[in-house]
């Protein structure tokens, strides 16, 4: 099976330096795991950061060396066309630049092949030509999905760790460098850069009267809840049975 | 809003019989006694007025007792417990799509603030808001939903990404939004690429004039006036609360079945094990509070609900469950959708770790505990007798 | 450690001076002023907590800076003149030796504080609109007068860089001039400085302005502000949103200190001031609205007592420093602990309000389970060893015994602690079950958990008999049975039930209650509470005043507002003179306190709170054969010595707390710390 790892230059969430994002590197296992030989593709300005994959368990990597802000896809698409791998992985978000996560999705639908998110694990499917994936659902939960290649996918944090760096790999591993012309790059109206700062997420409910408000803050809601006193312990059972699968917290047995 | 008039001195000359000696006031109550009685509640209630929207006190009633309304009602004045106030918006100038995640038919918090978000978009202009979700959650009107609309799910996501467009293309809202969540995240990126339009994904503020998100790796904030397709990052916008949406329902166009086979060739969901989850991110807890002394009996609950345990610092500070399963300020803050506390009469701080509940199902015996008013269902009764009995229903339904 | 605890820990760095760490303590105003200046008991508070690790810690609470802004009246610091300086320079060489940083706070109180003080002269306000808290009605400030009192906050602003404080915050919060500006609630001005909110705001614009340029650009000065008024014709969210960011955005303000509400009236200064009733951190969310919109850092303080919540506030962003001030008042030293990841032995503020309680009526502020607190220059907050280990026995672990417990044990000496019930806790245990005082609970509980910690050997469930206490040939036996209920002194007293009988559970009542009450404290209004929560139809009689009349200023508005909301009928001015039965219900006789008229009340049950009577049975049997007679040296314990007695010739015998005479908990603890920290 032929599996390409799309690959951004990211950025170190503490120190700030360029480095390869961590769900790209736990592509790049996954990508080992299938293919004897994976490779990287990398499009953009820079590929200093993106050199660590090939440490990482990819044979070698092509870099489409293009204008900074330039739009990647197009070249892309046509990459991954001539190469017609099997497989695509990706990070959920690509680093570096807009950081919109919707490269995948475009070469995915520019390509006609499906796009699977979030995965955690895969494995080749029992029919030639269909691939196994495990995708992470939020709290814990997980899907099964048997998805016919060619395809694209995204990597979830929750995928297997990274391989250890292995330095002599790194130096073996080829790097082909492909310039490409693209059109410069069109800037978006009305949009304004300025240096990030964290905000906070928004707390509470926004507007009321200042009695509504200062309600809010002092509690007091009178209980409006459903009382039961004394009942037999059998009643209160069907009771809280009935209000649990009301509310759909309680699943039906299977 | 209730402000009720009385006047002190009618109260009382009200209740006053002749008598000798000391002034002696009447309530209808024997008495042996030379003092006046008095029965300064029952003076109150017997000059009230009933029908005006605040409580009445007339000074001249005769203390006969509740006697008929001559109160003008006033506009102004909202009677008391008064529902919130229902907002029509019959000819919108403009639509802003709210899509939801909506799993389990409800709406989750980050769709409440999606909707929230739209609502600040669509009454900056006389718009109105309409809720995609996959079922039409009845919490709709209240979150803020003009109309709701039914978006069916699908095994492949590029269906239903399809019907998004399809209706997209119809309505022509001037905004879409999105939570910036798994299902929310991917169906916007899907539409993105459809559509060929700029998708302004994980925005951290929303108005009106602004929208900002963080890009570059987090080294920069691009800021711009809101596109149509944006996603909102959790915690974005604050969740709607006050008028009543009408939430009609609203059919959407149908859009062309898929031309060839779904490269999805199956979907199998695996739920996650619940005694694993990390108590923050669970979705339905169980609780042990004092009035708890069986554990292994309440392990055995947990299981056979699906939920993951959780425990009062009572309990733990006496060691009988790990500290990790402290919920409250000083231990976790749930995000659950339901907590269930047995046997919990709910401290502040208990009460606090739980705030984020939707639903809170209680047993305690006291039926004044304060996780009893806070419950939408309480059972007054031992848990202790109620865990087995719940234990051998949920075995009863299985088998 | 709790989760997050790294968050606090990291340094914060506004305009060159770095804090060591994300934990402060805001101005306050504990009455320890001393002629308008912070002198040595002032200076010793605040370096308690600067040597517990905190990071930045402010003093001075509504400092003045103004004449017609009166110190007196607070006990607080005047900045109107040089004199101050060098109290200014001695505090901040003490706070600076331990790693801390102090900064103070600065205002002109405007028309919330009194004429009939040092200087007699008017308040003054931007409208002549009375404050129901204040109960003044202020002169208008005419144009001349503005400019003077902008001079005054300029010349202030350099006193305190002069003094080397590291920096100050301007108030502009619970109603002072700058927000008496701001808040259309008050400024109904014509001229420039009223109006739209950009005239509002000019006021305290040229305010930061002109102390920027006497205090000189680099000097940090920031402002404590309201994120939300809260009432109908006041200052909305949106509004101190915008003040907050115009003031950052044009580099006026170095931080904004966030918090909810405002103070102009009984309920406003309660919900200001959020007690045990209220949830934790109930106004976070003013802050971390303001910190989605300024660059500047964002402070907060409201009822943030625990670590785990002041670390989720900080690690989650919602503010860059967090504030807890109440709970340095309890436990100083909380910092330190959470360094050495000793967060259990942290003592948490429970939110009674004592501190600020006391204040408010012209005390001083005092820690209702901390007695060291205020005290630092007598009593320790870290009880150093005895020379020699005594055997001490004490009886009864409500917070008097259980106070002298700990203290005993950190001494060095053997303890053995015997308590007749089940669970420590003494009468707290009966407060804590009425509605809201149910966070009393955390004062025995800490305690309690020292006591086990230090080794004491506590006796639970067992009562102490003469023989069983001399079977422990002690050398020290300490009585703190407390109090049983007294009945009170109106004839036929002994038909009413207390209400201990009602909080304890003892009995369930229904129907009529009367409530007579002589000690207008929290007692009788949380029973009078938890019986109409049940269903009772209560009249809350009493001969005082008004009802909860000895409640402080941050409780009684909640009590009244559960009251209230109950339909709970108050009666005061009536004196409980007879109850006597007629049939099976009783009549109970009062007599206006004021015209001696009496009257009569039909009901089912009478409750009454007369306070407590000493439980000083052992106490008796054992005077006689103790060394002391069972006195106390007053002398001696005022001047901070051990007591006088010879114990080789036996025991010494003490009492502490309501086993002497019924008064309250910090009565109880004072008596156990003061007595057992020189045993």
């Amino acid at each position: 099976m032929k599996a390409i790892v799309l690959l951004s230059q990211g950025v170190h969430p503490v120190s700030g330096k360029s480095c390869l994002p961590r769900p790209e590197a736990q592509a790049a296992r996954l990508a080992a795991g299938l293919d004897p030989l994976p490779t990287g593709l990398h499009a953009g300005p820079g590929q200093e950061a993106v050199r660590e994959a090939l440490g990482r368990g990819l044979a070698h990597l092509t870099h489409l060396a293009m204008e900074d802000g330039a739009d990647p896809v197009p070249a892309l698409v046509a990459a991954l066309a001539a190469a017609a791998p099997d497989l695509v992985l990706a990070g959920p978000r690509g680093q570096g630049g807009a950081d919109t996560g919707l490269v995948p999705y475009a070469l995915a639908h520019a390509l006609g092949w499906p796009l699977v998110a979030d995965l955690v694990a895969l494995e080749p499917g029992t029919e030639p030509g269909t691939l196994k994936i495990e995708q992470a659902l939020p709290k814990g939960a997980r899907r099964r999905i048997v998805v016919r290649l060619p395809a694209v996918v995204t990597v979830h944090p929750g995928a297997p760790a990274p391989l250890p760096f292995a330095f002599g790999r790194a130096r073996a591993g080829g790097m082909i460098r492909r310039a490409v012309a693209t059109p410069p790059p069109a800037p978006i109206e009305g949009l304004m850069e300025k240096s990030y700062r964290k905000r906070p997420k928004v707390m509470g409910q926004a507007g009321g009267t200042a009695a509504e408000r200062l309600a809010a803050v002092t509690g007091g809601g009178a209980g409006t809840g459903r009382v039961l006193v004394n009942p037999a312990p059998g009643e209160a059972a069907r009771e809280i049975i009935a209000f649990l699968r009301g509310i759909g917290v309680l699943k039906a047995r299977a | 809003m209730s402000r009720p008039r009385r006047d002190p001195r009618a109260e009382r000359a009200a209740r006053l019989v002749p008598s000798k000696g000391r002034p002696r006031l009447a309530l209808g109550l024997a008495g042996g006694s030379v003092r006046p009685r008095r029965d300064p509640r029952a003076e109150r209630i017997a000059l009230e007025v009933e029908g005006a929207a605040r409580r009445r006190f007339d000074l001249a009633a005769t203390g006969q007792g509740p006697v008929a309304a001559v109160a003008t009602p006033r506009p102004d004045v909202p009677a008391a417990g008064a529902a919130p106030e229902l907002r029509l918006i019959p000819n919108p100038a403009f639509l802003v799509f709210a899509v939801a995640d909506a799993s389990d038919g409800h709406l989750t918090v980050q769709d409440r603030q999606v909707l929230g978000a739209a609502r600040g978009l669509a009454d900056a202009g006389g718009g109105a808001v309409v809720l995609l979700s996959p079922s039409l959650p009845e919490e709709a009107g209240a979150a803020g939903a003009d109309r709701s609309a039914r978006l069916a799910v699908a095994d492949d996501a590029d269906v239903r990404a399809d019907a998004l467009v399809a209706a997209i293309t119809t309505l022509g809202p001037r905004h879409v939004l999105w939570p910036e969540s798994r299902a929310g995240g991917d169906l916007a990126r899907r539409v993105a690429v459809r559509l060929g339009e700029d998708l302004f994904c994980g925005a951290e503020q929303v108005s009106a004039s602004i929208v900002s998100r963080p890009a570059k790796g987090g080294r920069v904030e691009q800021r711009r006036a809101p596109p149509r397709l944006v996603t909102l990052a959790d915690g974005a916008a604050a969740p709607h609360r006050r008028t009543r949406h009408e939430a009609r329902v609203l059919d959407l166009p149908a859009s062309a079945p898929p031309t060839d086979g779904s490269a999805i060739l199956s979907v199998e969901d695996i739920p996650a094990d619940p005694s694993t989850v990390a108590l923050a991110e669970a979705d339905f807890v169980v609780s042990a509070g004092h009035g708890v002394t069986d554990f292994a009996g309440f392990g055995a609950l947990a299981r056979a609900l699906g939920a993951t345990p959780g425990a009062s610092r009572m309990v733990c500070d006496a060691g009988l469950m790990p500290r990790a399963a402290q919920v409250g300020a000083s231990g976790t803050v749930l995000a659950a959708r339901c907590y269930f506390a047995l046997g919990i009469a709910g401290a502040p701080q208990h009460l606090q770790g739980v705030a984020a509940c939707e639903y809170v199902v209680a047993v305690n015996t006291d039926l004044h505990a304060a996780m009893v008013e806070r419950a939408g269902l309480a059972i007054v009764a031992d848990a202790q007798e109620v865990m087995p009995a719940l234990i051998a229903a949920l075995a009863e339904e299985g088998a | 450690m709790i989760a997050n605890a790294d968050a606090l820990l990291k340094p914060l760095t506004l305009k060159g001076l770095t804090i060591r760490n994300r934990v402060m303590s805001t101005s306050h105003a504990p009455g320890y002023g001393k002629e308008g200046k912070p002198q040595e008991r002032y200076q010793l508070y605040h370096e308690e907590k600067a040597k517990g690790g905190i990071g930045l810690t402010m003093f001075g609470g509504s400092s003045s800076v103004a004449l017609d802004s009166p110190a007196a009246p607070w006990n607080q610091v005047s900045v109107a003149d040089d004199s101050v300086i060098p109290f200014f320079q001695a505090f901040s060489d003490r706070i600076h030796r331990h790693g801390a940083k102090l900064m103070i706070q600065l205002t002109h109180m405007g028309r919330r504080t009194k004429w009939d003080t040092e200087n007699w002269f008017p308040t003054v306000s931007s409208s002549p609109r009375r404050e129901p808290a204040s109960r003044t009605i202020p002169k208008e400030l005419e144009p001349e007068e503005i400019a003077r009192i902008i001079a005054d906050f300029a010349a202030a602003a350099r006193r305190c860089r002069e003094g080397g404080l590291d920096g100050c915050e301007v108030s502009a919060a619970h109603g002072h001039l700058i927000d008496q500006f701001w808040s259309p609630s008050v400024n109904q001005r014509t001229d420039g400085y009223g109006g739209s909110l950009a005239n509002r705001m000019r006021f305290g614009r040229e305010v930061l302005e002109a102390m920027r340029r006497a205090a000189g650009d680099d000097y940090v000065i920031g402002i404590r502000m309201s994120g939300d008024e809260m009432i109908a014709d006041g200052l909305s969210h949106e509004d101190c949103v915008e003040i907050a960011a115009t003031y950052a955005r044009d580099g006026l303000v170095d931080f904004v200190n966030v918090l909810g509400g405002q103070a102009r009236d009984d309920m406003a200064h309660a919900i200001s001031l959020p007690n045990m009733s209220f949830p934790v951190a109930p106004f976070l969310h003013l802050p971390s609205a303001i910190k989605r919109e300024v660059d500047v850092p964002v402070f907060h303080a409201q009822r943030v007592t625990d670590l785990a919540t002041a670390a989720r506030a900080v690690a989650d962003g919602h503010v860059d420093m967090v504030a807890m001030t109440r709970a340095h008042i309890a436990d100083p030293h909380l910092v330190q602990k959470l360094i050495e990841g000793r967060d259990d032995d942290i003592r948490q503020c429970v939110g009674a309000g004592y501190c600020i309680d006391r204040i408010y009526v012209g005390g001083d502020a005092l820690c209702i389970q901390n007695a060291a607190t205020g005290r630092e220059a007598t009593m320790p907050h870290v009880i150093p060893k005895a020379d020699v280990r005594r055997r001490v026995v004490i009886v009864g672990a409500g917070p008097g015994g259980l106070e002298a417990a700990r203290v005993c044990a950190e001494r060095g000496h053997s303890v053995v602690l015997f308590e007749k019930n089940a669970a420590a806790g003494g009468q707290i245990n009966l407060a804590a079950k009425a509605g809201w005082r149910e966070a009393l609970s955390g004062i025995p509980r800490w305690l309690a958990g020292q006591v086990t910690r230090l080794g004491v050997d506590l006796r639970l469930g067992v009562e102490a008999s003469e023989a069983a206490i001399l079977a422990e040939q002690p050398d020290v036996v300490i009585i703190a049975t407390g109090g049983k209920p007294s009945h009170g002194h109106a004839k036929g007293a002994e038909r009413a039930l207390t209400t201990a009988d009602v909080l304890s559970g003892a009995v369930e009542l229904s129907g009529t209650v009367l409530l007579f009450d002589e000690m207008g404290q929290h007692n009788a209004a949380s029973t009078a509470e938890q019986l109409a929560r049940r269903g009772c139809l209560v009249e809350f009689v009493t001969a005082d005043r008004y009802v909860a009349q000895e409640v402080g200023t941050t409780n009684q508005p909640i009590h009244y507002r559960e009251l209230y909301k109950l339909g709970v009928v108050f009666s005061p001015n009536l004196d409980l003179i007879e109850i006597y039965p007629e049939g099976n219900r009783l009549v109970a006789a009062l007599r206006n306190t004021f015209t001696d008229a009496e009257e009569e009340r039909l009901v089912d049950h009478v409750v009454v709170e007369y306070g407590t009577l000493p439980v000083d049975g052992v106490y008796h049997a054992l005077k006689a054969g103790s060394v002391n007679a069972g006195q106390i040296d007053l002398g001696a314990i005022v001047r901070g010595e051990p007591q006088p007695y010879d114990l080789s010739q036996g025991f010494a015998l003490y009492r502490v707390g309501d086993a002497l005479a019924g008064r309250n908990i910090h009565a109880a603890i004072y008596d156990a710390l003061r007595l057992c920290k020189d045993l």
